[in-house]
């Protein structure tokens, strides 16, 4: 079961107008999203946003009450689901069985011949230090360790849609840059990525394309860089020594904060940073830091959420 | 099909290396045998010396023969075990009743008692020969076992005086009153056989087989199931194979536990018959083979098989439904209450074994595979009973398997709490 190769931006799962309801609650309510290959997707949202009801239903555990889950054109269902690789929220392993072993089963779960998954496991608990772990049990492991076994189950059989929820719990940052290193070499190879998490500065760190929900419905979607400019605003973090007589000018700056590193620059309406900088550079100031401010996915989600 | 072998493969290995279990099947047997022998070993531990006895025999006739019955092995038909193991208990006395009152020995012996000096003491009335009764008194009458050898000896002497009363040799009557013995033959399609007893035997063994199993193993699956929940492997498992192979995968895994260790104790028992039988010869005990067809004993593994299914399949199910082992034994306490009726209703169809009644319920699926083995050995049933009844079984089976698996995907959801039974019932009609 070797992946089908695709295009970079091809679209690999198409979530139609979905909908999950528990009795009277609505998890989900009429979410559209595209996920393409060769990209990493942000599903972002608060605790409870409905997160992970919809990745369960990505992933088959449970199925939508309305609307249609595509992937690579077909409808989701249990032929599929081999070639996902799903990392839940909650650590997801047997305590008592062998790190190896678990691998070797969970792997040949996902359709890997035994021998096949036996050298596959052997090959990420190498590259992820966990060589000498091999033998013992499972919760002999401290939680960083079990979370990159976890990991490992997931990556092993080389799916084309990778779904991680709250991949980073637990870990140290080292580690961290470890499983960072491995999601963009998926990436590069043309695989899919879900990443899912209620931290935005981790998102940040990651996604190329993100969706933000918020109480089952969703808020904002689209590409992550296209968003910041969207919601950019004129102001610049500047650290310069000499600046006084530029900023003073009411023509050009609104107002002027101070902050820990640097001065934050308003600018009024009308007037660009090029001009600022330009103007700066004219008067002799000696400038160590010019930064046009992008507001954070946390300053957007929040500003979008208390928007009436 | 593939993954419900994998997953049979992970339950079976990690059980069966599992220390506990490989200690369990090496001891096992002693343990069965020790729980079965204990209770009767406990009860006749006497933890005291000799019991003192003391006797006033007012006939002047019996003394003499009642201690010797009570001191003694000699004893009457069919007490010969009994009398042996009551070697050196009993120290009994006369009491010298000369001239004086039966008030003032009575009197006398009961101080004693009182004061510790004796255990029991005995009044054998002047005309107890002619049927007045015999008084025992005692600090401890709830000994049941001294009472019953002071009774015991008391009546062999005094028939025996009765006898002698009546001019009657004592051993003609015993030769003449000598039992009658049977043979019994079982008539069938397959000719005659002469049954010992050990078919019987070998069907309540198949039902206690199978309740042991239940109680073990079913124990086992329940906890499996809830420990998937709790670890939330089930979320990796759920989305890598459908609900059902895991469940299948799960009771395939483990019924395969319970054969090997069955496989393991059969050796054992052979290896016995082949060995032990001989040594057992050599010192004049002989036991009998029952004597079973190759087909009943293949039916009886089927029934094992599909009876344990049925019952580890609810235990699944009650631990699909909750979130903790001891919440799912509560809900699975009805699952055991349904085996235990099963096996009550075995003694009405041993008398009968093909009536009405006893057909009827060998078909209901929770019952056959304790009923059903019980009539194979007795009176054989029609070859489509058996096999339709088995047929029921395999589909009940496979049905609760599939609801069980149901609910164990939906259950995931559940955080924490017991799901009532209309929830569950909403469950198993979900898409």
């Amino acid at each position: 079961m070797r992946p089908v190769a695709s295009a970079d931006g091809e679209a690999i799962l198409v979530l139609d107008s979905v909908t999950k309801r528990f009795n009277d609650f609505t998890a989900v309510d009429r979410l559209n999203l595209v996920v393409r290959a060769g990209r990493v997707f942000g599903l972002l949202g608060p605790n409870g946003a409905g997160k992970t009801t919809t990745i369960r239903m990505i992933v088959n555990i449970t199925v939508p009450d309305e609307g249609t889950i595509l992937f690579r054109g077909q409808r989701m269902g249990l032929r599929l689901q081999n070639r996902l690789g799903y990392l839940p929220e909650e650590r997801g392993l047997y305590k008592k069985m062998r790190v190896g072993e678990q691998l070797r089963f969970l792997g040949e779960l996902k359709g890997m011949e035994r021998k096949e998954a036996e050298r596959a496991a052997d090959a990420w608990l190498e590259r992820l230090n966990l060589a000498e772990w091999k033998e013992r049990k499972t919760d002999e492991l401290s939680k960083g360790m079990q979370q990159k076994v976890q990991f490992i189950a997931t990556i092993m059989h080389e799916p084309e849609l990778i779904i991680l929820d709250e991949v980073f719990a637990g870990l140290d940052p080292v580690n961290a840059e470890l499983l960072k290193e491995i999601i963009l070499e998926f990436k590069g190879k043309g695989r899919a990525i879900i990443f899912s998490t209620h931290l935005l500065e981790q998102a940040e760190w990651l996604c190329d394309d993100i969706c933000l929900i918020n109480r089952a419905r969703k808020v904002l979607d689209g590409e992550l860089r296209e968003i910041k400019r969207a919601f950019r605003r004129n102001a610049v973090a500047l650290r310069a020594e000499g600046a006084e007589r530029v900023l003073d000018d009411a023509e050009l700056v609104a107002r002027v904060a101070r902050r820990n590193e640097h001065l934050e620059v308003v600018l009024q309406e009308g007037a660009s940073p090029q001009e600022l900088l330009r103007r700066l550079v004219q008067s002799g100031a000696v400038v160590t830091k010019f930064e046009q401010i992008e507001p954070s996915l946390r300053e957007i989600f929040i500003s979008k959420v208390s928007e009436p | 099909m593939s993954k419900i072998w994998i997953i049979a493969r992970r339950e079976y290995f990690e059980r069966v290396r599992n220390k506990m279990f490989i200690i369990m099947t090496l001891i096992g047997p002693a343990l069965l045998v020790l729980s079965g022998l204990l209770p009767a070993l406990l009860f006749r531990l006497d933890a005291g010396g000799a019991k003192r006895i003391r006797i006033f025999d007012e006939t002047g006739r019996l003394y003499e023969r009642v201690r010797d019955a009570l001191e003694s092995d000699r004893k009457g038909d069919g007490r010969e075990a009994h009398a042996r193991e009551s070697i050196g208990r009993y120290d009994v006395s006369p009491v010298g009743g000369k001239g004086r009152s039966l008030e003032d020995v009575r009197r006398e012996l009961a101080e004693s008692v009182r004061r510790g000096e004796i255990d029991f003491y005995v009044i054998l009335p002047r005309d107890v020969i002619a049927g007045a009764r015999a008084e025992v008194y005692g600090r401890n009458p709830s000994d049941l076992f001294t009472v019953d050898d002071i009774e015991a000896a008391i009546n062999d002497a005094v028939i025996e005086a009765r006898m002698r009363e009546a001019q009657i040799d004592p051993s003609r009557i015993a030769s003449l009153s000598e039992r009658v013995r049977l043979n019994v033959v079982r008539v069938s399609e397959q000719g005659e056989e002469k049954i010992s007893g050990a078919g019987f035997f070998v069907a309540f063994i198949v039902g206690f087989l199978i309740y042991m199993t239940i109680i073990l193993h079913g124990q086992a699956v329940l906890s499996s199931v809830v420990e998937e929940k709790n670890s939330r492997v089930i979320e990796v498992l759920l989305s890598s194979a459908r609900a059902f192979d895991l469940m299948m995968g799960k009771l395939v895994g483990i019924s395969l536990v319970a054969l090997t260790q069955y496989a393991v104790w059969g050796v054992a028992a052979v290896l016995f018959w082949i060995y032990g039988l001989a040594a057992l010869a050599a010192s004049g005990i002989n036991l009998a083979l029952p004597s079973i067809s190759p087909l009943v004993l293949l039916y009886f593994l089927c029934f094992f098989l599909v009876g344990f299914f049925i019952y580890a399949t609810l235990y699944a199910l009650a631990g699909a439904a909750t979130t903790t082992t001891q919440e799912g034994g509560q809900l699975a306490m009805p699952v055991i209450f349904l085996l235990v009726i099963g096996f009550y209703l075995v003694f009405p169809v041993m008398r009968s074994p093909n009536s009405t009644f006893a057909t009827v319920i060998s078909l209901v699926p929770f019952f056959t595979p304790v009923i059903m083995p019980v009539r194979l050995v007795t009176e054989a049933p029609p070859v489509w009973e058996t096999l339709l009844s088995l047929a029921l079984s395999v589909v009940t089976a496979i049905g609760l398997v599939w609801i069980a698996a149901r609910v164990y995907r939906v259950g995931i959801l559940m955080y924490g709490k017991r799901a009532t039974i209309p929830e569950i019932w909403r469950w198993i009609r979900q898409p």
